[in-house]
């Protein structure tokens, strides 16, 4: 309140302005003071901004007024002069680069129409719509969609930065010409499937000739094919393709399975007639040991005593066919007679015998 | 602000010690300015190249002298010369994607990257003014080289499966012969390294046809795929088939060959023995056929005087 009161006590403006003047000029005194401190730590710290760190993998290309300084600076703490005068580029030394060329699979947030632009990959400008779109044509005429990395590890740092004005964009460049390449040599079939490792291979070739052909002080230690695929308007005829190449897989192993079925059946079916066939040969030949042994018991016999034997036999027969007979009917005028040969006759041959019933 | 507010009060309020002040005080402000801007004056007599540029020094926009080398140099003070710089490095340039005409009267795509630097940078400013119309041109002059050299070879000396018919080298040549003769001719101070293809493809109208080709390739092949599946299956089929009856029928002759020469030589064991006793046989194979003939079908007709009833006629032996 005190304050205000005086404030406001010979209201003038020589007052205010006397108030005002003392103010400034302590003020300005001040700010004097001030302006120097700061000058003078801003020099500091301007002296001190040459100061910086080169990490591990890196190097460092120390300038002095845009001159390139002779050789290059090695990871730790180092100084250079400071700003305008002085400039220091880190460069990754050991570290691998990776570039990735040509168009990534189908973004999902693209709707249908641009999703035709990106594959055809210009638009109305005439403009590539992807800078780094990379559509193929194959040696058969098929365009196919490729997406690859490429690897490389700087070997020169000055002649990576100073060699070219984007040595990245050099090597992307390089390398889709090089995929270009060898796409122009390599049918489809082959592309998608058997040529990937080979096509990886002559690409990293041919990029590295390029590279030195422009001294870009960087060498390509491997290129990896990420994507190879047919546009999506045809994708599902080459899943067709694969799925048909199954099927003929299906059907040629089950041809295999029912041949692997049907012949050791039929080797064992064989074996079953063969094996049947030899016991027949031995049942039949115990058989014919039996019956001619047999035989041979009979004939020794007969010859000891002939008629007896004969009639045993002539006997024994009538006995087991006359029981099987239905009827036997005995009656005047039929003559049945069965006539045992004599032993005595059997050197003339002239036995006779008859076991049918003979009419007389 | 302090000085503003000394004036305006000036005429009516303040003293003439204070107008002394104050007029004093603007003199000094006065002279710092100028001082500053006389060093920033005498400042843009000293430039620097850095080492990935050519410096171009211009007298009122008229190039008069090329700095190749990085470093401090020295040139009159504005506005009598000016600094221009162009990047010395290799530059990249992606062509236009551009539809062209093969020799064989089929529209394709094309796009390359060429690889130039600049060599006379004065010329280069005087000719296409910056790196932009340097571009301009190199649109220009490689879209009809190409154009030029694409309409030489037929779409199958492009891309081909047999590789000495790709002729992609040949073709770059001649266009790169060709670019280099007309950008010498015109002087414009930059010269192009090399040019290759980045794309070749087909036109958007095209496109579609295409597809419908490459559906109706993969058709065909899956078709074949099927065929062959078919045919292989039934080749291997029949094979087995083929197989199985061949082991049968061996089987089945080494089967009836056993059977023959098991009946054979039963017959010569049963010819033996019989060849022994003749008489005995045909007597013994007629009562053995007697009791496969009569069966129980058999009626057998008897007189009583057959030998067999005779025990019921006659008397027993011995009486």
């Amino acid at each position: 309140m005190e304050a205000i009161k005086r404030l406001f006590r010979g209201w003038s403006w020589e007052h205010w302005y006397n108030l005002a003047r003392e103010d400034l000029d302590a003020a300005i005194g001040g700010v004097r003071h001030t302006a120097k401190v700061l000058a003078g730590i801003a020099v500091a710290i301007w002296l001190v901004s040459g100061t910086h760190v080169i990490r591990q993998n890196e190097v460092g290309l120390k300038s002095v007024c845009g001159h390139l300084l002779r050789g290059t600076e090695t990871p730790g703490l180092r100084f250079r002069l400071p700003w305008p005068l002085g400039a220091v580029r880190r460069v990754p030394l050991q570290t691998q680069q990776r570039v990735t060329v040509g168009v990534p699979a189908f973004p999902t947030d693209v709707a249908g129409d641009d999703k035709l632009a990106l594959l055809k990959g210009f638009s109305d400008n005439k403009k590539p719509v992807l800078g780094d779109g990379l559509v193929l044509l194959s040696a058969d005429h098929n365009v196919l969609l490729v997406q690859a990395v490429v690897q490389y590890i700087i070997v020169d740092p000055k002649r990576y930065v100073y060699g070219s004005e984007n040595a990245e964009l050099a090597v992307k460049r390089a390398a889709t010409n090089s995929l270009l390449a060898c796409a122009a040599v390599t049918s489809v079939d082959d592309l998608l499937t058997t040529a990937r490792v080979e096509v990886q291979k002559q690409t990293q070739e041919l990029t590295q000739q390029q590279v030195d052909a422009m001294d870009l002080g960087l060498r390509v230690v491997g290129v990896e094919l990420q994507q190879v695929s047919p546009p999506e308007p045809v994708a599902e005829f080459f899943r067709g393709v694969n799925g048909a190449r199954e099927e003929r897989n299906t059907t040629v192993n089950q041809a295999n399975q029912y041949a692997g079925e049907k012949v050791p059946e039929a080797q064992g079916e064989a074996d079953r007639l063969v094996k049947e066939a030899e016991a027949f040969r031995e049942s039949r030949l115990a058989a014919a040991h039996g019956e001619a042994s047999q035989f041979n018991a009979l004939a020794s016999e007969f010859k000891s005593n002939g008629v007896t034997t004969a009639e045993r036999l002539r006997d024994e027969t009538v006995e087991a066919t006359m029981a099987k007979a239905k009827k036997v009917q005995v009656a005047g005028g039929v003559d049945v007679r069965i006539t045992a040969p004599n032993p005595a006759d059997a050197a003339s041959g002239a036995g006779t015998s008859s076991a049918t019933p003979e009419k007389k | 602000m302090h000085s503003h507010a000394h004036g305006h009060d000036h005429g009516s309020t303040r003293s003439g010690e204070d107008a002394v002040l104050g007029a004093r005080q603007v003199t000094r402000r006065a002279k710092w300015i100028l001082g500053f801007i006389a060093v920033l004056w005498v400042g843009s007599c000293c430039f620097t190249v850095n080492e990935e540029e050519k410096a171009v020094v211009l007298f009122f926009g008229r190039p008069v002298r090329v700095y190749d080398n990085a470093g401090l140099k020295l040139k009159l003070p504005l506005p009598f010369e000016t600094v221009a710089r162009v990047d010395k490095r290799l530059l990249i340039y992606d062509s236009l994607a551009t539809e062209y005409l093969t020799k064989d009267k089929k529209n394709i795509i094309a796009q390359c990257y060429a690889v130039w630097n600049v060599t006379d940078p004065s010329q280069l400013l005087r000719r296409v003014g910056d790196r932009s119309g340097a571009e301009q041109k190199l649109d220009e002059h490689i879209a009809s080289a190409l154009g030029a050299g694409l309409a030489q070879y037929d779409f199958d000396e492009l891309v081909n499966t047999d590789p000495e018919k790709v002729k992609l080298d040949e073709l770059l040549g001649k266009v790169k012969d060709n670019l280099d003769q007309t950008i010498a001719d015109r002087s414009y101070g930059f010269v192009i390294d090399s040019i290759r293809f980045t794309r070749l493809s087909y036109p958007d109208a095209t496109l579609d046809a295409v597809f419908r080709r490459m559906q109706a390739e993969r058709k065909t092949i899956a078709e074949t795929y099927r065929a062959e599946g078919t045919k292989e299956a039934t080749v291997i089929k029949s094979k087995a088939d083929l197989d199985k009856e061949k082991l049968l029928a061996d089987a089945r002759q080494k089967a009836d060959k056993i059977r023959g020469d098991a009946e054979h030589e039963a017959a010569s064991i049963y010819a033996e023995s019989y060849n022994a006793s003749p008489d005995f046989y045909r007597y013994w194979r007629k009562l053995k056929a007697m009791e496969k003939v009569i069966d129980e079908n058999t009626t057998i007709y008897m007189t009583p005087d057959v030998d067999l009833f005779s025990p019921l006629i006659s008397p027993p032996p011995g009486h």
